[in-house]
């Protein structure tokens, strides 16, 4: 209690730094920017169930109560809020790592911890994500998944690779 | 160390945090099933059954049956009259020819 006490004391004092207010920009950006499209997804594949776009991309709605892949996808409760607690705690540490990190950095958590806000909003509100983007080639389908995953997994890889090539 | 550390965190994290598709659904990409909820080819919406303009026109059921039948029932009618007729015409031939004969 008292860690997060002291946690919540450095995000305030240093959320008046320029390059950190960027970051809560982009966050704020990107979390809005998926709840927009997963209420008009929800909104459009209420009427009908798929909505064809073009050979390769499909809208079709799947409420995932699991983690990524499907993974965890259970329907008791306790675990399900020990999961969406964890998802906190990790949110948390990524807030942490943008406001220790250098711009670049920055940037590419804020685009993760956006993602992973709209997550867990689905989590807390609805009980389980709205994924309605399905990929796929003749039969071939990838994952469903939504614009929240776009950009997590877009930070995940950049910094990935950032931390892989650059940083000796 | 603290690299590798970093990269494991971030990938783990991501497995959390990301939220897609499910395992079934990878079976069935794994095992090449078709995945019957994703209709791509479903392009236009299905439209409300409603009555033909022209509803009254259209004839009923096995009226056009009936219909055959009838006409094929005065087919066989007619050709039945010819046939006793053409047979009665015959006779009556035979009849001249056999009075003919006793007249000679």
């Amino acid at each position: 209690m008292v860690t997060l006490s002291k946690f919540f004391k450095f995000l305030f004092l240093n959320l008046k730094e320029k390059n950190n207010l960027i970051g809560i920009l982009i966050i704020l950006s990107v979390f809005f920017f998926d709840r927009f499209s997963k209420i008009k997804a929800i909104n459009l594949l209420t009427e009908q169930n798929n909505f064809f776009v073009n050979d390769f991309i499909n809208l079709s709605l799947v409420w995932n109560t699991g983690i990524g892949f499907g993974l965890l996808s259970l329907e008791t409760g306790i675990t399900y809020n020990l999961i969406s607690a964890l998802i906190g705690l990790i949110i948390l540490f990524l807030i942490y790592l943008l406001f220790i990190s250098k711009i670049a950095d920055k940037l590419l958590f804020a685009l993760v911890v956006g993602g992973a806000f709209g997550n867990l909003y689905d989590r807390i509100v609805f009980f389980a994500v709205p994924d309605f983007i399905d990929i796929h080639y003749q039969n071939f389908h990838w994952f469903t998944f939504n614009i929240a995953d776009i950009f997590i997994s877009l930070g995940i890889i950049m910094l990935v690779l950032k931390d892989l090539i650059l940083k000796k | 160390m603290k690299k590798f550390l970093f990269i494991s965190f971030l990938l783990t994290s991501y497995i959390f945090l990301k939220s897609c598709g499910s395992v079934s659904d990878a079976k069935k990409v794994l095992s090449n099933e078709k995945i019957r909820t994703n209709d791509e080819f479903l392009v236009k919406k299905r439209e409300p059954l409603t009555l033909p303009p022209d509803f009254n026109e259209i004839p009923r059921p096995e009226s056009l049956e009936k219909e055959k039948v009838i006409k094929k029932s005065n087919i066989e009618t007619i050709l039945k009259v010819s046939e006793e007729e053409a047979g009665n015409k015959d006779t009556s031939k035979v009849e001249q020819a056999i009075i003919n004969e006793i007249g000679n």
